[in-house]
């Protein structure tokens, strides 16, 4: 039993590992450059210069795939940091402030939560127009309410408890208060929260993409790049099916890791979300 | 109990209302941020020269400020008018209704299916634990949050329209169904099973159990009318995420509802297209979380204290 777990939960962190490294070799230019055209060599299977085949404009497939790996999985860690500082900063912010202000903030996350991430997405990036910032806050603004709620639950549920009244007595203020104490109590559960929205941040971006409103629009990030091999499917299944399948396990390995990492500081209580 | 009933029904009407508005309000700016309005995209085609654009553009009612055309659209949607289309030309209601029943032949076939089937399998799971049931939950599970449904549904083009030619490649709702529907079965079935797991360790299944009752009987008798209430909230929350997925869906399958005509239209710049379209899929959903709290509480009577 012991052993088939370890088996198990290694090959998500694999994937991440491979990935990252992947999408470091083309950052540093390692790879083919993921923009060199070559009209003679449009839709190609895969072959010994092209190791996946090429697209419709004839450009390497693989290089334009790992160059993909560090913009999505960039970009989806940059929206989640957005959602988590922007969603849990704000919402504590507000319970500081209480009254009328929670309040009415807090009908915002509420709004933000009712509406699918898509659909604010979609309306923030037309408004907006596509580039890698404004997808970055777009998916980070659909995200915050979750992280807003585990830090006004927090709020609530610390504000009272022994060690921040006896801060405050000491005479610190709320500013200081909630920053040296009960941060660092909220710090696991949001970085919980933050590993189990990230594959939704690479599915939500992949998605804009694909739509034609995420990054600009020659980037090579996955959905860009299935996007233009869906028009070409018949000729040239395996550029379709290639980049799809890397996304495919990339959202799996992340979700793994996020619910193992949820699953590990629920059964052991707050303690072992220090570990993570 | 009246009175509170009274105005506690008010002020969720108020509530709901207070959402749909800010939604068309913000809505509204939103799409008039866009740089170039449907015009320039006309001049950009080469359809029209400088000076007819200045004419159509007063014609559209384009020329007039954000804040004055914000007066004039919601002026007339309170008399139920929603515009023409910019594009078309017809009106946008009409449109919208032409779009409707596909999308919601996708959503409720979809959300039912889901339904059906992760309930099923949630039940079977805990009438049966020695079996694979348990298994099949946890696969469901991770499948729908791992497998983003625009993969699949790109996936299923390939092989059952392109490779096995059984199913056409646009127009179909077969696929789409399918694939939202298993979809939903997963974000179905971990919490429900969760829940019956928890509800049979309560007294009064105990107590079934000590009478002599099957496990099938037990499970029908007391511990699906606790659990309805549970399926009822989580299909409110599915129908929001299940709205944003039917909007790829009907763009990866050709399909002419909603969501793939608002989309167009946001290419197209249609303003009062976009308009209508966005406003009635947020009012969708905030209506249907309503009604989902709504019969949940009306099921569950536990839930009134929380409400």
């Amino acid at each position: 039993m012991a052993g088939q777990r370890v088996k198990l939960s290694t090959w998500p962190w694999a994937v991440l590992a491979i990935l990252l490294a992947a999408g470091l070799a083309a950052t540093l230019g390692m790879t083919q450059d993921p923009y060199a055209q070559d009209f003679l060599a449009r839709n190609q299977g895969p072959g010994p210069a092209h190791w996946l085949g090429t697209d419709q404009f004839g450009r390497d497939l693989m290089s334009r795939l790992m160059a993909g790996a560090w913009l999505t999985l960039s970009v989806a860690a940059g929206a989640t940091s957005v959602a988590l500082l922007g969603g849990a900063g704000v919402a504590l912010a507000a319970c500081m402030a209480g009254g009328w202000v929670r309040a009415a903030v807090f009908m915002v996350f509420d709004l933000l939560r009712t509406l699918p991430p898509i659909l604010v997405g979609l309306a923030i990036m037309t408004a907006a127009g596509a580039g890698t910032a404004t997808v970055i806050f777009a998916i980070g603004l659909t995200f915050a309410p979750l992280f807003a709620y585990i830090a006004s639950a927090a709020y609530d549920r610390e504000r009272l408890a022994g060690y921040t009244v006896a801060a405050r007595l000491m005479g610190g203020s709320t500013l200081a208060v909630a920053w040296r104490h009960m941060l660092p109590n909220i710090a696991g559960a949001l970085i919980t929260q933050a590993a189990i929205v990230m594959p939704r941040a690479v599915t939500t971006e992949s998605v804009l993409s694909f739509l034609g409103v995420g990054v600009a629009p020659d980037t090579p990030t996955w959905g860009r790049i299935i996007a233009a091999a869906s028009e070409y499917a018949e000729e040239a299944p395996l550029s379709l099916a290639v980049p799809v399948l890397t996304l495919a396990c990339t959202t799996l390995a992340l979700s793994i890791i996020g619910h193992r990492l949820r699953h590990a500081s629920r059964s052991s209580g707050g303690a072992a979300e220090a570990t993570i | 109990m009246t009175a509170p009933l009274f105005t506690h029904s008010l002020r969720v009407t108020a509530r709901m209302l207070f959402s749909i508005a800010a939604i068309a309000f913000v809505v509204f700016f939103l799409i008039r941020a866009i740089p170039g309005d449907i015009t320039d995209l006309y001049v950009a085609s080469g359809d029209l020269s400088a000076g007819q654009q200045a004419r159509m553009r007063s014609e559209l009612g384009l020329d007039a400020g954000v804040f004055e055309q914000f007066q004039i659209w919601s002026a007339q949607a309170m008399r139920g008018d929603l515009g023409k289309s910019l594009r078309f030309h017809t009106p946008v209601a009409a449109m919208l209704l032409d779009a409707l029943p596909h999308t919601l032949t996708l959503t409720g076939g979809a959300l039912l299916l889901g339904l059906v089937l992760g309930g099923l399998i949630a039940l079977l799971a805990c009438a049966f634990p020695a079996g694979p049931w348990r298994r099949c939950v946890e696969l469901l599970n991770v499948w729908s949050i791992a497998m983003p449904s625009f993969c699949i549904g790109i996936i299923a083009v390939l092989v059952f329209s392109i490779w096995l030619q059984w199913l056409p490649i646009r127009g179909q709702l077969l696929m789409p169904i399918i694939i939202l529907g298993l979809d939903v079965a997963g974000q179905v079935a971990k919490p429900l099973y969760e829940e019956l797991m928890d509800i049979t360790r309560r007294g009064f299944v105990r107590t079934a159990r000590a009478k002599g009752l099957s496990g099938w009987k037990i499970v029908q008798r007391h511990v699906l009318p606790n659990a309805a209430a549970v399926v009822i909230s989580l299909a409110g929350i599915i129908f929001g995420s299940l709205i944003g997925s039917t909007l790829t869906m009907e763009v990866v399958f050709g399909l002419n509802g909603v969501g793939g005509l608002t989309f167009t239209a946001i290419q197209g710049r249609d303003y009062p297209l976009v308009q209508a379209g966005i406003t009635w899929l947020a009012i969708s959903v905030v209506i249907i979380n309503q009604l989902a709290r709504m019969v949940s509480v009306w099921v569950d009577p536990r839930l009134r204290s929380i409400e």
